[in-house]
Parts: structure tokens; sequence; C-alpha cells
């Protein structure tokens, strides 16, 4: 089956531009990680892919033309999860997954079989069994992204959309849960696209990266490329510096304009 | 692994149906049997059996042509105002959100209103009113698109507006009719008088209808509590759900008010007092407000008319009164349960 390849995508509010003409594409189990400053567009990429907000160009995946699909046939191809996803305190965890079955249940219909196992089989994967009876309202940061991804899963589609999964988490939940995602999209054959802020994590995670400025792809390829320092200095307009972690990984330093506070 | 039985989505229990039930059950027989006609228990039992000598006359005519029609006109009317509330809260993701939002209260009272001050025949009064509320909602719908974009807080304010328009002309035309003031007065406070079974029949067929829908959309509503994006990236079609479903708690809520006049507090203390109780999910909340609102209305309306009897309270100071302190009680103890 093809993977995710996006041509040409431009997407405008109004008078204002946000993409002008993104070309991304994401080879079938690949995880390709979409990096650049706040108000670059990555969001917006996210949303354009997946068809909720309106744009023009052409996004395909698995062969299929996502602009033709309905509403419900997109969402059984592509599962996209939002930077704050919504959490209503009192709602079951149980239920919560189940949602993710609505592209596979028909407008007035109710869960069948098939849907309960695959939310239970979700919340398995993620380990969550006994979570299920839980409110949301009850779970940690780190336990929520967890049941979020499981909705994702139970959604049974194989592109995932995630809009900075772990912005919300303290670093070892961020390494626990991006870990989980990479070890789903290895058992499940998913194509991952993630907007990511961290891009020390961004490098050790994704098998790709996209900068994204202004709206335009600045450059595309391995992290180690990517992640070059004068250029990501230049685009989020920070000093930036890009260390050798000793492991073949790199790991990104802001630093400080002024110097360190202990040098004045 | 998977030793454990599969989970299983909350759903209504027996117990909760049970439960609802026997609310009915309790209310319906308080209203039918007490009045200034006192009718004992045990002998409308055995009526209803067949026993045709149980009852006087007098006794089984008022049973049917008055207390019997009172009482399922304000179980319809209860059940379908907090049906209403409920899914306005829960197409709005607003807990205050109530029946009347969108503007059916005030276009409702306008019709009203107005059939009243022009003395016109009694029959048309709820037909005035039942144009009112849907002209209403129709004009909040359209003047919430105009301005483009398609949020529901753009529909709310939009509400909000052609609330105060329709009252602000409601107030001018009591007004200038001060003759029938008071009537006018009456129906807004609410009040569920009955000749015969006309106004139930005159109901019925609009309150199938509207709970149907609302209820075939519970499971829509509870994905629509993941808010507008995350529910049509899993491909629900939103503002459809949306339109359907405000479209027939309106139509259900502008019959209810047409023949019961403005009352308040059912619409949203009933739901809340359910989601405190029983959680998150629709698909409990939604036929549980049915039964409750049923059985709240009618031990409301059984009040209304037995505290000053013979002379009747109106029926939403009752709600009101009954319902706040009751709503305290269940904000307290569903703490305390947590």
């Amino acid at each position: 089956m093809n993977g995710l390849s996006v041509g040409d995508l431009r997407v405008a509010f109004g008078s204002v531009t946000i993409l002008h003409g993104v070309n991304v594409s994401a080879a079938r189990g690949e995880w390709v990680g979409v990096i650049g400053p706040n108000g670059a567009g990555k969001s917006t990429l996210l949303r354009a892919i997946h068809g909720t907000v309106p744009s023009s160009g052409a996004v395909m995946f698995g062969g299929h033309d996502m602009g033709d699909l309905t509403g419900t046939a997109r969402a059984r191809l592509a599962a996209f999860v939002p930077q704050r996803p919504a959490a209503p305190p009192n709602m079951r965890v149980f239920d919560y997954v189940l949602l993710g079955r609505s592209p596979h249940i028909s407008y007035l219909g109710v869960e069948g079989r098939r849907d309960i196992s695959a939310a239970d089989d979700a919340l398995g994967s993620l380990g969550m069994v006994s979570f299920a009876d839980r409110l949301l309202g009850e779970l940690s940061g780190g336990e929520f992204q967890q049941v979020v991804l499981a909705r994702a899963l139970a959604q049974e589609a194989s592109l995932l959309l995630l809009d900075e999964p772990t912005s919300a988490l303290d670093i070892g939940h961020q390494l626990h849960v991006l870990g989980l995602i990479d070890r789903l999209r290895n058992k499940h054959d998913l194509t991952v696209l993630s907007a990511m802020h961290d891009l020390t994590l961004a490098a050790q995670f994704c098998d790709r990266l996209v900068l994204l400025s202004h709206g335009v792809v600045v450059t595309d390829g391995d992290p180690r490329d990517v992640l070059d320092a004068p250029l990501i200095s230049q685009h989020y307009g920070a000093t930036i510096r890009i260390l050798d972690d000793g492991l073949g990984g790199v790991v990104v330093v802001p630093v400080r304009q002024n110097g360190h506070p202990a040098d004045q | 692994m998977s030793a454990a039985a599969p989970d299983r989505p909350t759903r209504l229990t027996p117990r909760a149906v049970l439960v609802g039930l026997a609310a009915i059950v309790g209310a319906f027989s308080l209203g039918s049997l007490i009045g200034p006609v006192h009718i004992p228990f045990g002998m409308a039992i055995k009526w209803l059996f067949g026993s045709t000598t149980a009852l006087t006359d007098r006794q089984a005519d008022i049973l049917i042509a008055v207390r019997l029609p009172r009482v399922v006109l304000g179980g319809l009317v209860g059940s379908m105002l907090a049906l209403a509330g409920a899914s306005y809260q829960g197409v709005f993701r607003n807990p205050l959100a109530d029946p009347y939002l969108l503007g059916v209260a005030a276009g409702a009272g306008l019709g009203a209103t107005v059939a009243i001050s022009l003395r016109a025949a009694p029959a048309v009064l709820p037909a005035a009113a039942f144009a009112g509320a849907i002209i209403a909602v129709a004009a909040t719908y359209a003047l919430g698109r105009s301005v483009g974009q398609r949020s529901t807080t753009t529909l709310i304010l939009a509400g909000v507006a052609m609330a105060s328009f329709l009252t602000a002309v409601q107030t001018y035309v009591q007004q200038r009719h001060t003759d029938t003031l008071r009537e006018v007065y009456a129906w807004i406070l609410g009040r569920l008088s009955t000749s015969g079974w006309h106004e139930v029949l005159l109901i019925l067929p609009y309150l199938i209808f509207g709970g149907t829908v609302i209820l075939l959309h519970r499971r829509m509503l509870d994905v629509l509590s993941l808010g507008e994006e995350e529910a049509s990236a899993l491909g629900v079609p939103v503002q459809r759900v949306r339109l359907l479903v405000v479209g027939a708690a309106t139509l259900g809520t502008a019959a209810a008010v047409a023949v019961s006049g403005l009352i308040g507090f059912v619409g949203i203390i009933v739901p809340h007092a359910i989601r405190l109780v029983t959680g998150a999910s629709y698909r409990v909340i939604l036929p549980l407000s049915a039964m409750f609102g049923a059985a709240f209305l009618i031990v409301a309306d059984l009040t209304a008319r037995t505290v000053l009897s013979p002379a009747e309270l109106p029926i939403g100071v009752v709600t009101a009164f009954l319902g706040a302190p009751f709503f305290m009680l269940v904000l307290r103890t569903a703490k305390g349960l947590r």
C-alpha cells in the first residue's frame, strides 16, 4: 500500500495565507516529524491533511485521494489527535476509547461486538485495561495521553496525525508516550505524521523531519541533516547549539542571548 | 492476558429504568388521586381492573376527564422540557443551556401575548405560541448563519439578541393592552390547565417526533461532547447533527410551551441532577431525563394546585421553588459520593 503524499497544499483563512503550497510525503510505516516555530503552520498542515480545514492541493493516502472521500471514510483512514484533546471529566475511559469507533458505526447506530473488542484491544495494546472504568477527570496527564492514543488506535486508521502529542507531559512521560507511539506504529504498520516542539526528541523518534516556516517547507530529510544550527537558529529566531550526544544522536540546546547570568 | 470479561460501554441499566418507572408511577398515582375530590387509592385500582362500582360516577368522571388528562399532560411536558434541555446542553456543550436558549420562550411569549391581547378564540392561543416559538428559533438560526461563522457561540449570541428583541416587543404589546395583563402574566408563569384530552392530543405528535429524533442521536451527542473539531475528525457531520437535534428539541419544546406556558428550571435542573448521579453518557442521561422530567412536573403541578386550593399557584413558581433546593441537595450528595 502507498504511504502519504501531500502535493501543493494551500490553506488561507480570509486574506491570510497559512500554507503556501506545501509538499510532504511519508512512506508506509514511516514516522515523519513536522518542526518549525509557533505560527509556522504545523497544526494547520495536520488539519488540512485530515480535511478539517478547507484547503486546495492533493492529499493522497493508501492510494486514495482524501479530498474525494466522505468524512467517515477519511476518519477510517486517518486519525487526528489535537494538541489538547477534550476530556469530559465524567466520561468513562472505556466510553471515551469507544468514541474512536465512530467512523465504523452508522449514523444512528450503536456499537457492536466488533467495536467493543476493538476498544478492548486498543486499551490492551497500551496496557490500560485496568483503567476502563475510571473517569477521565481522575487521570494524570500522562495516563490521559495514553487513553487518547488508545482512542486513536481503536479507530483502526493506518495514518496517525498527532499535533504535539507530548507537549503537556514531563520528560519521563514524554519519552514513555513517544516510545509507545513508536511501538504501536511498528506493531500496526502505522504511518505517523506529528508536529513536534522538542527537537531533541523529534530527532530521536522520527525517521525524517520536515522544517516548516511561514507556511513553506524549508527543508526535509534525515533529522541529523535538518537539525543544522544556523538553519534552526534562523527560523526559530534564537541562538541554538546542536551537540552530539555521543550515542549517534544529537541534542538541541537553546542558548540565552545575553550570555549566562553567572558570566555577568 | 484477556481472561477478564470484555468491558461494556455505559448503558441504561435495568435498575435505573425501574427507578425511573417507579418515580413516574408514584407521581402519576399521587397526581391522579389527590385533589378537592378525594379518590381512594385502593378503589381506583379496583376500578382500573374492571370493578366499575368501586368509584362513584362523579369520581370516575373527575378521574377520566380532569385528573388523568392533566397528569398525562404534565408528564409529557416535563418529559419534553427535560429531554430538550439535556440535548441543548449536549449540542452546545454548555451546562447552562436550557430549551429556551435560542428564543423558543420569547417567541412563544410574543405569540401568546398577541393572541390574548387581540382576544382571539381560545384555540388560537396554542397555535400562536407554537408559531412564535418556531419563527423565533428559525430567525435565530438565520441570524447566526448570516454572521458567517458556524460556531455555537455565534448561535447562542444570536439567540440572546433574538430573545431580548422579542421580549421587548412582547412587553410593548402587553403594556398596550392593560385589560389582558393578568391573563398574559398567568400564561407566562406557566399553567397546566386542560379541557379534557384536547391538549394532550394536540401536542402528542410533535413530542413523539421530537423525542424520537433526540433519543436516536444519543451516541452522536456523546461524540459531540469532544467538541466540534474532534467530532468531525471522527467523521461525524457536526452541522447536520446540530441542526437535527436542535430542530427536534425546538419542535417539541414549542409544542409543550404552546399548551403549558413558560415553565422554567425543568430543562436545566432535571438533566443536571441525572448527570451528577449517573455520569456523562447521553445514552443514560436522555432516557432518564425524560422519565424524571415527567415525574418532577407531575409533582410540581400537584403542589401548584393543592397548596392554595382552590386557588392555583403558577407552576413555574413551584418548579423553581421545589427544583432549586432539590438540585442543591443532589449537588451536595453527588459531591459526597465522588
